[in-house]
């Protein structure tokens, strides 16, 4: 035996006996290993008890054993009970989980189909669907399409086609349709001033295809056009809880008559986040001048210039980390024309006011700060205590930070690189709590 | 649950009927039980029954995570009774066997360290390697070759943007394992160009998407984008010579394989494993965990049986395999409840030191320190049921092992890292140091750390290591002398026999009369008793046990 000396364990007191009774125990008492089971009731024990009792009692000067003998005899003793490894079944599910790359299907990593969470609009309930995704051209092209679905009857349908990488990097382009209907989206009214207790409800249908390209002409820079024909169309919102938006605001722009815009632009990107999926450092900024051309009424067609400033600032060894962003839109309309309601900038919902319902203001230019204080709970989770503020406003000459609205809160975040992102955020304001599920980051 | 034999299911019946038995087989083991025998201390295991049929068995990564974090197998340590290490002789030493083989790092040259456990088997480069699969398994890309003389290799690659540090400590933590006595492969620090690797025809491949084709060589290309290269166009890689006999898969940090006659010993309890953590701790080798293990049936003069090694010390020092260590590492587990309740009550103010700590900047390095190593609270990556067990005797046995290097035979394992920058050898042999004399410090203290008894000139001498590596002043013990009755296993102290010169009692005893000599120091509970045994009319010292 080669215990410890002082350790006088049920092992090494079996060691001890005489073959012949040692050949009896190793069932019940001899080898850690097994489980201890005796399955005959109170008697076994007592028996053996009687059998330990009188061999307690045998010559000792019969053993004649060496330390050596006692190992050899604890491997035969095993010898004679051999079996196989039981693998259980989880763990086989595991593993294969592991080899046909199962969670990798869940994110954008993986060829073939997997099942797609989110990517809605806010408030229009948990939705996923398939989604397929293909990289060919030697990795350097993805062709994605998905359909999704919210218990909403909410649907989207797209197809997606990205050559990050063409000219040995220096050229990307992006080809996107998408197809959508929103059968509830909610409306406020129009402007900073509008109330909660006017919530409407209109339902939304979309169509675009949309196109980009660019070059990057150096580390973190982008450069590019994009261009769009959009379409659209609203109707009366279905549900019976709120009143429908073209019954109370039919004078709002966009309500009663939709059109098509034809949309072209340029944006410049400048971004230095060490992660895009999990930043702890670096920037983010955006600047993308768009100019709305009205195809059918002729009385909508204005300019926009979407302004995204990000940065993060991390310390204790990137543990911790301060998001700051400031976001705003500014739109022109020609003289003589609107915006339609339906492509104003809105604030309120998941990604901005927090502390407000979703889509919670309407108006044509809007301005947004966020800050978050990020740290690590464990793992792969963080936990963040978050502020916004920001408001909405007719025309961009208006643009100041007086009378903003504001939310604060907390919420917890996953996002192990592999696995898809998982936030929830409780946010509260004047207009009390609200709790936000999504599968990105808010910034 | 895993298949292999655990000791975590007890039902309450089952447990009733043990508490009945076994206080009566103790009792009647005490009776009967002797405590030495002749062959005693056992210093190499006897040779491994024949082995005829093992299976080879795969392990999850996620299901081994999980089970670690949240069932928590294997035994416990209960406070009223300590589990105490087996796999050891009776002086408390890790005999010689199919997991550990005894090698004396005080007397081993620096060429002998250097070598590790081979270094005479480089990939050869007379003709290009060829692929015969990708490495799928854990988190850094790699290939399995096959050189010009036909020997199989894993070959690993750095992170793109911290090169040389996984490939330096896989090859440095393989010479430190091997230096403190376990089985490890041979790995090798190579150097090479795109032509020297060759895709066998039959070489099978699964894509990133789980498909199963055959590779080709844009595949090759797509994993060497990310390898960082030197001035001239070379990668460097980490070569690990594939291990002999038939691989059959990890071993478990608990219980014992159902199918090897040999395997006696429920891993949790073995010295050596519970003893691993405080070399792991020294290195920082946070993924010590199954899947970093290996059991491969070999065949050794005739005989197979199954031999048990430690591999992939991508993870250790500075490195997580695929970038710098995370701080975290070493200080918590991946899910830490602890610490993270703190945060969450704290919004986030509570900070250790750690989290704070700032790292030099050194190629190849990554986050590796000793200013906050605190050995007693330092963890790997998820419970790891072996280290859990871990025991003082345990850990001032391997700690033991730890202050046996010498600062000159750190820089040496250090060096075969083939770091560019000097810099970085001297950063980590001096945390190596650094925490290598804390290592000595916290577990010296846990109990007394009194070593290498001798009887000579007719006195009972030895060494208090506290003293030898400075971390104490000389201090006075005590002794009091006891016969001790081998057949009974019980002491009958010897009036007046105090002292540490060998009483006059016992210079006159006969072959196979033992003695026991138990050893205090004022102002602490802890002792000792060591047992001594005339044997061919020379007194021995035959055991050692102790108390804290």
């Amino acid at each position: 035996m080669y215990v410890h000396s002082n350790c006088h364990t049920h092992q090494e007191f079996v060691l001890g006996l005489t073959e012949e009774a040692r050949s009896e125990l190793p069932e019940k008492i001899a080898d850690n290993n097994t489980e201890i089971r005796m399955r005959r009731g109170l008697v076994i024990p007592g028996v053996v008890c009687a059998l330990v009792s009188m061999l307690a009692l045998t010559p000792l000067e019969g053993q004649t054993e060496t330390r050596a003998a006692q190992i050899e005899n604890a491997r035969r003793l095993k010898a004679r009970r051999l079996h196989t490894v039981e693998e259980s079944s989880l763990k086989n599910a595991l593993h294969h989980v592991r080899l046909q790359n199962i969670f990798g299907r869940f994110n954008t990593g993986a060829d073939g189909f997997r099942v797609r969470f989110g990517g809605l609009r806010p408030s229009s309930g948990f939705a996923l669907g398939p989604e397929y995704r293909r990289t060919f051209m030697n990795d350097s092209a993805v062709f994605r399409t998905s359909v999704r679905g919210s218990f909403q009857r909410t649907y989207l349908a797209d197809i997606e086609l990205q050559m990050p990488h063409l000219a040995a990097d220096r050229i990307f382009l992006d080809l996107y349709t998408v197809r959508s209907d929103y059968p509830r989206l909610d409306y406020y009214g129009p402007g900073p001033e509008s109330k909660k207790s006017d919530r409407t409800v209109y339902r939304l249908e979309n169509t675009a295809l949309e196109g980009r390209i660019g070059i990057k002409p150096a580390e973190h820079l982008k450069i590019g056009l994009n261009g769009a024909y959009l379409l659209y169309n609203v109707g009366p919102g279905s549900t019976n809880d709120f009143l429908s938006t073209d019954q109370v605001f039919a004078a709002v722009p966009g309500v009663t008559h939709q059109t098509d815009f034809l949309r072209a632009g340029a944006f410049v990107q400048f971004d230095y986040r060490d992660s895009p999926q999990v930043p702890h450092k670096g920037g983010n900024y955006v600047v993308q001048y768009s100019t709305y051309l009205d195809r059918a009424l002729k009385q909508y067609t204005f300019e926009r210039v979407d302004v995204d400033l990000q940065q993060y600032i991390s310390y204790s060894n990137e543990r911790r980390v301060i998001a700051l962003r400031a976001r705003s839109v500014f739109t022109d309309p020609h003289r003589l024309q609107d915006i339609p309601f339906y492509v104003q900038p809105t604030l309120g919902g998941s990604n901005d006011l927090r502390g407000f319902p979703a889509f919670r203001f309407f108006d044509n230019n809007s301005t947004l700060l966020s800050g978050e204080y990020r740290f690590l709970l464990l793992t792969g989770v963080q936990m963040a205590l978050f502020t916004d503020a920001g408001k909405v406003f007719h025309q961009w000459q208006q643009f100041n930070l007086s009378k903003l609205e504001k939310d604060y809160g907390f919420g917890f975040r996953s996002s192990t690189p592999g696995f898809a992102s998982i936030r929830m955020d409780f946010a509260f304001s004047g207009e009390g709590l609200h709790v936000w599920l999504a599968f990105d980051n808010a910034f | 649950m895993s298949g292999w034999h655990s000791t975590m299911r007890f039902d309450r019946l089952t447990l009733m009927k043990a508490a009945l038995v076994i206080p009566i087989a103790l009792l009647c083991g005490s009776l009967n039980g002797r405590k030495f025998y002749d062959d005693d201390p056992l210093w190499r295991e006897p040779s491994p029954l024949r082995v005829e049929k093992i299976e080879h068995h795969e392990l999850s990564n996620s299901f081994d995570f999980f089970q670690n974090t949240i069932a928590e197998p294997g035994e416990k340590q209960s406070i009223r009774e300590p589990i105490r290490a087996e796999a050891a002789n009776t002086l408390g030493e890790v005999p010689d066997s199919a997991w550990y083989r005894n090698r004396d790092v005080r007397a081993a040259p620096l060429a002998d360290l250097e070598r590790g456990p081979g270094n005479d088997h480089a990939p050869s480069m007379q003709a290009p390697w060829q692929i015969i699969a990708a490495k799928t398994e854990g988190v850094t890309p790699g290939f399995r070759i096959k050189d010009a003389s036909g020997r199989g290799y894993l070959v690993k690659f750095d992170p793109p943007d911290d090169p040389e540090l996984a490939t330096a400590a896989d090859v440095v933590g393989c010479k430190f394992f091997y230096a403190l006595s376990y089985n490890t492969p041979e790995n090798y620090i190579v150097s090479f160009t795109r032509e020297q690797l060759a895709i066998s025809p039959k070489t099978a491949f699964r894509d990133a998407q789980g498909r199963k084709r055959p590779m080709k060589p844009e595949d090759v290309d797509r994993v060497l984008t990310h390898v960082p290269r030197d001035p001239q166009g070379r990668f460097r890689a980490m070569a690990s010579l594939y291990i002999s006999g038939d691989i059959t898969g990890p071993f478990l940090y608990y219980g014992t394989r159902p199918d090897d006659p040999n395997d006696i010993v429920p891993h949790e309890r073995r010295r050596d494993l519970r003893g691993l953590y405080v070399f792991a701790a020294w290195l920082n080798h946070t993924d010590a965990k199954s899947l970093n293990s290996l059991d491969t049936m070999v065949t050794e003069n005739g005989l197979k049986y199954v031999k048990h090694y430690l591999i992939d010390f991508g993870a250790i020092l500075g490195s997580g395999s695929i970038s710098a260590k995370d701080v975290r590492a070493g200080n918590e587990y991946f899910v830490d409840r602890g610490p993270a309740l703190a945060r969450l009550f704290t919004l986030g103010i509570y900070a250790p030191d750690w989290e704070r700590y700032h790292y030099p900047r050194v190629r190849g390095v990554g986050n590796f320190q000793a200013k906050f190593f605190n050995p007693n609270v330092w963890k790997t990556n998820y419970p790891n049921p072996a280290f859990d067990n871990r025991l003082p005797d345990d850990t001032y046995w391997a700690a033991k092992k730890v202050m046996e290097f010498s600062p000159e035979q750190i820089r040496t394992l250090v060096s075969t890292g083939e770091y560019s920058d000097p810099t970085a050898v001297d950063y980590i042999t001096r945390t190596l140091v650094e925490r290598q004399q804390k290592i000595g410090k916290v577990f010296f203290e846990k109990i007394l750390p009194l070593d290498h008894f001798q009887v000579e000139g007719g006195n009972l001498k030895f060494e208090d290591l506290a003293v030898t590596y400075r971390f104490q002043a000389p201090r006075a013990y005590q002794a009091h002398w006891a016969k001790f009755d081998n057949h009974v296993n019980r002491s009958a102290p010897v009036e007046g026999a105090t002292g540490f010169s060998i009483p006059s009692l016992v210079r006159a005893a006969a072959d196979n009369d033992y003695f026991a000599v138990d050893i205090t120091r004022d102002g602490t509970t802890k002792s000792m008793t060591v047992y001594l045994r005339r044997k061919k009319g020379r007194l021995e010292v035959v055991g050692i046990d102790r108390r804290w």
